[in-house]
């Protein structure tokens, strides 16, 4: 188990480094002039000197390499710059408006969980019959509804027609629910969809056949052989949903004007706010990456096999 | 405790195709049956259809499951699963939720008579040891995926007889292990029969199986029983062309 660990972790530092490296080089071989954009955002006049100037400060006259490595020792040091725009650490902004969309995102990992799974396993026994159908056509609606619009029409419902939910901002504990919602609306009917395939597959599971044979109860068979088996699919997607959510919060926010990091963002990237643009990316692989490992390890607890390295 | 288990006038089709016609058979308590013949000649299903386990698509069409001469309904049928009626598959690998531990799969059994905690686990590792594990100790905390095929069809026995059946049903119990496990596998269904007083229903195709341990012979030959006999007279004048082909391949094996 140990040995499992370190691995996934030394995996997953791994590929910080490359995402971190291959963005860094990306937004300087890109098109455009970083000091120009420096002294844009610095309002100072673009003259030759100036210029001249800011790409010696910067560091953009060294190789591309030897920029990247002072950036990554600065880095390791918790230490990502200033930004341009702002000129606060970019530390301190991402500290600051990054909780609140995590907290969308968590809110629509528990969305997405308490719609997929139950109503999963619901479609699934039973299959073709009306909750299987009504599933079907509610998660075709669901992944084809963009987030921005359904979040336009939550709004319409519960806040403006009912009054029930607040439309806007992050005030107590119920203006969260209109943007959870909207955030996971499309990953939960995904999930929906896998987790029913994903329990009639382990309805169709060999040893099923021995447990009826030993007598077990109808309830202990389904709770134990076939949903806790037919779990581990859909956690392992589970990762690539996360990136979904983190998008997909960062959008809706701009609905709700929800103080997320997403506006943040959006300004860093019309600004060529380098700096910025760079902490942001790191921020982001980094909870994708975290999140990732949270799974990796729920999975080996789920399955010994991957736990003792044995083939499955 | 009951005596006898019968199934009479069994019919089985997949749609149109008839699988099994007409199969009637008797297990006697301490006696054991074994039922030759090729694949696909109906024998597995004719044990699943006394569990009423069939699989999907295959239908039972006439024929009734009695015991101690009480004609079964399907709930009848399905009280009698793991508590009268003991079922040891092949492949035992496929038997077993590979999710779940070996000592789980005790326990969700052992619930069913009732048996939780300390007497749950007592009588677990009393059943280990009896079908051979050296250190019950370490078995339940094991997966599946980390015991043998013959560990894993001792651990299946083990299971089956957590309810105490009158009856086991073994479907070509020793496929796929090797000539020593096998060995053990069989003497561990022998002393069950000789000490617990079991009726086996021993699906094989393995002549040498049946000279071992059977009673009573049953060759069965495109879901039909084309011949059944004692033991003894089965070998000294097997009746059908089938049999007669069966045992002089046997011959010929062993005796080149």
């Amino acid at each position: 188990m140990l040995y499992f660990l370190a691995r996934r972790i030394a995996g997953l530092l791994l590929l910080l480094l490359v995402v971190s490296f291959v963005f860094f080089a990306m937004l300087r071989l890109g098109r455009g002039d970083p000091a120009l954009d420096y002294l844009r955002l610095a309002q100072i006049p673009p003259t030759e000197a100036a210029l001249a100037a800011a790409r010696e400060s910067l560091g953009l006259d060294r190789p591309l390499v030897e920029q990247y490595l002072t950036w990554l020792d600065h880095a390791l040091r918790f230490d990502l710059g200033r930004s341009w725009y702002t000129s606060r650490p970019v530390t301190q902004e991402i500290a600051h408006y990054l909780p609140a969309t995590l907290q969308l995102a968590a809110a629509a990992v528990l969305v997405m969980l308490l719609v997929g799974v139950p109503f999963g396993i619901w479609a699934a026994l039973r299959r073709d019959r009306w909750p299987d159908n009504a599933t079907r056509i509610l998660a075709f609606i669901g992944v084809s509804v963009p987030n921005f619009w359904l979040a336009f029409l939550l709004v319409l419902l519960f806040s403006v027609t009912l009054g029930w939910l607040p439309a806007i901002g992050r005030d107590g504990p119920t203006s969260i629910i209109l943007p959870a919602i909207a955030t996971a609306a499309m990953s939960a009917c995904v999930m929906l969809r896998l987790v029913r395939t994903s329990v009639l597959g382990a309805l169709g599971e060999p040893h099923l056949r021995f447990a009826r044979a030993r007598g077990l109860a109808r309830r202990t068979i389904l709770g134990r052989h076939v949903v806790l088996n037919a779990m581990v699919p859909p956690m392992t997607m589970l990762g690539l949903h996360v990136g979904e959510l983190l998008g997909g919060a960062m959008v809706v926010e701009t609905v709700f004007a929800w103080p997320g990091i997403g506006r943040w963002a959006l300004l860093a990237i019309q600004n060529r706010d380098y700096p910025a643009l760079q902490g942001f990316v790191l921020a982001m692989t980094t909870v994708f990456v975290l999140c990732n490992l949270v799974i990796d390890l729920l999975h080996a607890w789920l399955d010994p096999r991957v736990r003792l390295g044995l083939p499955a | 405790m009951s005596r006898v288990l019968t199934v009479s006038g069994l019919h089985l089709a997949a749609g149109a195709r008839a699988l099994v016609q007409g199969v009637s058979l008797s297990l006697r308590r301490g006696q054991v049956l074994a039922m030759l013949g090729r694949s696909g000649g109906g024998k597995s299903l004719t044990t699943l259809a006394l569990l009423d386990l069939l699989p999907a698509g295959v239908s039972r069409l006439g024929g009734e499951v009695s015991l101690d001469g009480m004609v079964l309904d399907r709930a009848g049928q399905a009280a009698l699963r793991g508590a009268t009626l003991g079922y040891v598959q092949q492949a035992p690998r496929a038997g077993f939720n590979p999710l779940v531990s070996i000592g789980r799969h005790f326990e969700e059994t052992l619930a069913r008579e009732g048996l939780r905690g300390g007497a749950a686990r007592r009588r677990m590792l009393e059943l280990l040891r009896d079908v051979g594990f050296e250190a019950p100790d370490s078995v339940p905390r094991l997966y599946p995926s980390q015991l043998s095929g013959g560990m894993l069809q001792r651990a299946m026995i083990a299971l089956t007889l957590c309810r105490n059946p009158a009856f086991l049903l073994a479907d070509e119990p020793t496929t796929d292990l090797d000539l020593v496990v096998q060995a053990q596998i069989l003497d561990l269904l022998d002393r069950l029969v000789a000490e617990r007083g079991i009726g086996l229903l021993l699906v094989t195709h393995d002549l040498s199986v049946v000279a071992r341990l059977a009673d009573e012979v049953a060759v069965m030959e495109d879901g039909t029983i084309v011949e059944q006999q004692p033991v003894r007279s089965f070998f000294d004048t097997p009746r059908h062309p089938r049999s007669r082909a069966l045992l002089a391949a046997h011959r010929a094996l062993y005796e080149s």
